[in-house]
C-alpha cells in the first residue's frame, strides 16, 4: 500500500551543480531563523524539518519554487536558490535529528483523532503518523497549531496544494472539529 | 505493514539540540588549531556567532562579553505597547550558551578595544585577548540631532527602541492616556533598526485605541516619504482603523527637528503639533563601542567585506548586526542572526586557514497590523562580483495586496512563531 503515493516520482534530483558553489549548510543555516537550529522548530506553527526524507524536501522545495504549491511565504524564498542548491539543503536537513514537539494538548481530542486516523489515514501514515519516507514526511510529533493550518488549507480549494489524490478525498468528508482532532491526535506521537 | 520494520521509529527522549547532535552540521574539515574568539554585544548579531561559532569548530574559544544580564527581544515587544503581551516572554538569559555551547559569557560592559594589541577591556577592568573578534554592538541614537532630544526628554517622551523598561513606560503612557487624545510617533531617516517597526508599532497602538480610547488619533511624523510595506500597512489601517492613522511624510513638512519635552510639544518647519504621548524614534547611527574604537566611518556606520564581515577599517575586527553595512540587507534580527553565521563560518575558515564559503544570506520581517493580521516581506542574498551583498532578483517581495483574512491570519500566526524560533536560534 505504501506504493500507491510512491508512484508519483518527480525528477527531483537535479545533479548539476551551481556556479556559486555555497556549501549544504551555509544555505541551511539561514533557514533556521524560521525553522530552528538544523531544521528543529520550537514555534508551534512553522514546521520541524528535520529528519524528513530528502526527496520530500526536494519535491515541496520545488513545488514552493514553480509556483506548484501554495504558501504565505516559502514560494518568495524557494525562488532564491537553485535547484542544485534546494537538493542541497534536503540532503542537510534529512541528516538532522527529528526533535518532536512538546505542546499541550487535549485527551478528549487526541482519542477522537485517533478514530478518524485509523479510519483514513492509517493506510498511509503509518506507525501513527512517525513513519517517513522517500515522498511521505513524519506527521507524528509535528507541532500541531502547523498541522491544523495545513489540513485546513488541504480543504480550502482557492489554494494549490498537489496531495496524493486519496489524502484529499479522505480529508474533504471531514469538519474543522475533526481536523483539529487529527492534529492533535499527530502531535500528541511524540 | 512489514514497511514499517524498515526503518526504526526515532523515539527522542530528549527535546534539546545538543552540539553533538548535529550531524553533518559543517562540512569544512576542521582543523585542530584552537583560536580565541571574542564577541562583544550579545544580541541577535553576536550571540548568534558565538552560537555557532561553537557548532561549526569546537576547538575554538568563545567568549561572549554582554553589559547586560538577559536580553530583551525588540521583535513582538510593540505587542507589549499594545497592550497583549507580557514583556517577560521577551525575555531571555545567556545561561544556555554557556551550558551547552560551551561559550565563555561574561557580563560586563567593553569600554576599550585595542585593535592592535588585540585586547578588549571591560569597565570591571578584565582584559580579554583574541586572535580575531566579533562586534555586534547595535544601534546608538544621534542625540544632537533633534534639538531638546536628550536623555532626560526620554522619560517624557519615551523612544521605547530598545525593549525593557521603555518598553512599559510608552506602554502606562498610553494606559494613563485619555479617550480622545493624540499619539505622536516621529518616525527616523534611514538607515534605521528595524524599517517597519513605527508602522507596525503605530497598528497596534490604533488596536489598543480602538478597543479602549476610539475616539484617540495617532499622527505619524515622519523624516521620509515612502516606508516599509506602505502599501500593505495603509491597506491594513483602512480596513482595522479607519481615519485614526495620520501619517505625514517628510516632504509634506512631517520632518520633526525640536521637541519641547515639559510642553509635550514637537516641531517641523512650519508646525508645532501637541500630543498626549509623544513617541521619538530618533534618527541613530552605529553602537557606541564600535564608534570610539574607529570602526566606524563618516556615515556613522561600519564599513566591512560583506563576504566575512572583517571591517575595512581594522584588520581582525568583525562587525555585523544593525552597527554594520551590509549591503542591501536591513536593519533587522533576521538580519543579523543570518549575518552571523555567515561571519562564523568565515571566522573558522580563516583561523584554521581554510578558503572562506561563498555566503549566503536570508531576511524576513514579519509585521503586525492586528494580532491576527499579519504581513511580511522576505528576501534572499547573494554577494555580487563586486562584493556587495545583493537581493536574488526570482525571489523576495512583499505579502500580496490581494490577500484573503485567513492569508493574513496565517502569516500572524507565523510571524509569532517566527519570534520563538529566532529566539531559541540565537540563544538556546
Ligand atoms: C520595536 C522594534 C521591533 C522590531 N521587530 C523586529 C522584527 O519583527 N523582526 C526583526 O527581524 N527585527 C526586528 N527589530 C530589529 C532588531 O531588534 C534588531 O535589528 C536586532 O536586535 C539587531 O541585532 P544586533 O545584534 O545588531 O543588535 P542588538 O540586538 O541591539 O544587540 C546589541 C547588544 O550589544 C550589547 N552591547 C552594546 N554595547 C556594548 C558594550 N560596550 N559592552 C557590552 N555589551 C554591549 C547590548 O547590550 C545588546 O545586548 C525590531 C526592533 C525594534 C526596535
Ligand atoms: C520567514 C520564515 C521562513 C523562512 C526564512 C523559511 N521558511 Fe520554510 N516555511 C515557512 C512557512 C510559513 C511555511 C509554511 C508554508 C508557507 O505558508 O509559506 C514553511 C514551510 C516549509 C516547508 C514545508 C514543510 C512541510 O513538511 O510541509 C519546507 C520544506 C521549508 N519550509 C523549507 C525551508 C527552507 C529549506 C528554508 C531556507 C532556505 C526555509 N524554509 C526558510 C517559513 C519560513
Ligand atoms: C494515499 C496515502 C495518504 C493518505 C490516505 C493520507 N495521506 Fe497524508 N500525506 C500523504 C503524502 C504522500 C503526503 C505528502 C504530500 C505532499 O507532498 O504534500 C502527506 C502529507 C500529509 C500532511 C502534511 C505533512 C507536512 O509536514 O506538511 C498531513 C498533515 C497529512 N498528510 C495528514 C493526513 C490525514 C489527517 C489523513 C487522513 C485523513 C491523511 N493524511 C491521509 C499520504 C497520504
Amino acid at each position: 500500500m505504501m506504493r500507491t503515493f510512491m508512484f508519483v516520482v518527480v525528477a527531483i534530483l537535479a545533479g548539476a551543480a551551481s556556479a556559486a558553489e555555497r556549501s549544504a549548510s551555509m544555505l541551511s543555516y539561514a533557514c533556521a531563523g524560521c525553522h530552528g537550529t538544523a531544521g528543529a522548530s520550537a514555534g508551534d506553527s512553522l514546521p520541524i524539518l528535520a529528519g524528513l526524507p530528502r526527496e520530500y524536501l526536494s519535491n515541496i522545495m520545488l513545488q514552493y519554487k514553480n509556483g506548484e504549491r501554495y504558501s504565505t511565504i516559502m514560494g518568495r524564498i524557494a525562488r532564491g536558490y537553485s535547484d542544485a542548491e534546494i537538493d542541497a539543503m534536503a540532503i542537510f536537513f534529512e541528516k538532522q535529528k527529528w526533535v518532536s514537539a512538546v505542546s499541550q494538548l487535549d485527551p478528549k481530542m487526541i482519542a477522537r483523532g485517533k478514530e478518524l486516523h485509523e479510519q483514513k489515514c492509517v493506510r498511509c501514515h503509518l506507525g501513527n503518523g512517525q513513519y517517513t519516507e522517500y515522498l511521505l514526511p513524519r506527521i507524528g510529533g509535528q507541532w500541531s497549531d502547523y498541522l491544523t493550518i495545513y489540513l485546513k488549507n488541504v480543504n480550502t480549494s482557492e489554494f494549490k496544494q498537489p496531495q496524493p489524490q486519496l489524502m484529499k478525498e479522505s480529508l474533504s468528508l471531514l469538519t474543522d472539529e475533526e481536523l483539529a482532532a487529527l492534529a492533535q491526535f499527530y502531535a500528541a506521537q511524540q | 505493514m512489514s514497511n514499517i520494520t524498515r526503518r526504526n521509529f526515532i523515539k527522542v527522549i530528549s527535546s534539546s539540540v545538543a552540539v553533538a547532535g548535529l550531524a553533518g552540521f559543517h562540512e569544512i574539515g576542521l582543523g585542530s588549531s584552537s583560536g580565541r574568539v571574542v564577541v562583544v554585544g550579545g544580541g541577535y548579531g553576536g550571540a548568534t556567532a558565538a552560537k555557532y561559532l561553537r557548532l561549526i569548530d569546537p576547538n575554538i574559544h568563545v567568549t561572549l562579553i554582554e553589559k547586560n544580564a538577559q536580553y530583551v527581544s525588540c521583535p513582538m515587544s510593540n505587542e507589549v505597547i499594545s497592550g497583549v503581551r507580557d514583556i517577560n516572554s521577551l525575555k531571555v538569559s545567556y545561561s544556555t550558551l554557556g551550558t551547552r555551547y560551551g561559550i565563555n559569557v561574561v557580563q560586563a560592559q567593553v569600554t576599550e578595544i585595542d585593535p592592535v594589541k588585540k585586547n578588549v577591556r571591560t569597565a570591571n577592568g578584565q582584559d580579554f585577548q583574541y586572535d580575531r573578534l566579533i562586534v555586534s554592538p547595535g544601534i546608538d541614537f544621534r542625540w544632537n540631532a533633534i534639538d531638546g532630544y536628550d536623555r532626560n526628554a526620554v522619560e517624557i517622551m519615551p523612544h521605547a527602541w530598545r525593549a525593557g523598561p521603555q518598553t512599559l513606560l510608552l506602554r502606562h503612557q498610553l494606559e494613563a492616556m485619555k479617550d480622545g487624545g493624540v499619539v505622536i510617533i516621529v518616525a527616523p531617516p534611514g538607515p534605521f533598526k528595524c524599517p517597519p517597526g513605527p508602522y507596525e508599532r503605530a497598528s497596534l497602538i490604533a488596536y489598543y485605541l480602538k478597543q479602549h480610547k476610539p475616539r484617540s488619533k495617532i499622527l505619524i511624523l515622519d523624516y521620509k516619504d515612502k516606508f516599509s510595506k506602505q502599501a500593505l500597512f495603509e491597506q491594513g489601517w483602512a480596513q482595522h482603523y479607519p481615519g485614526m492613522i495620520t501619517w505625514i511624510a517628510g516632504s509634506m513638512d512631517g520632518h520633526v527637528n525640536r521637541v519641547a519635552p515639559y510642553n509635550m510639544k514637537v516641531f517641523t518647519d512650519f508646525e508645532e503639533y501637541k500630543g498626549d504621548v509623544i513617541n521619538v524614534i530618533p534618527p541613530q547611527q552605529a553602537g557606541e563601542i564600535a564608534r570610539r574604537t574607529g570602526l566606524a566611518d563618516k556615515s556613522g556606520w561600519c564599513p566591512v567585506n560583506q563576504k566575512t564581515f572583517e571591517s575595512k577599517l581594522y584588520k581582525e575586527v568583525h562587525v555585523i548586526g544593525d552597527a554594520s553595512i551590509a549591503g542591501k540587507m536591513p536593519k533587522s534580527a533576521y538580519a543579523a542572526n543570518s549575518q552571523g553565521k555567515v561571519c562564523a563560518a568565515a571566522v573558522a575558515a580563516l583561523i584554521n586557514g581554510k578558503v572562506v564559503e561563498e555566503p549566503s544570506y536570508i531576511n524576513t520581517c514579519y509585521s503586525l497590523v492586528t494580532p491576527k493580521h499579519g504581513i511580511s516581506v522576505a528576501a534572499v542574498y547573494e554577494l555580487n562580483d563586486k562584493g556587495r551583498i545583493v537581493e536574488i532578483e526570482e525571489a523576495g517581495d512583499p505579502s500580496p495586496i490581494e490577500a484573503s483574512p485567513w492569508q493574513r491570519e496565517m502569516e500572524a500566526r507565523y510571524a509569532h512563531s517566527f519570534l520563538i524560533n529566532i529566539m531559541s536560534d540565537t540563544f538556546g
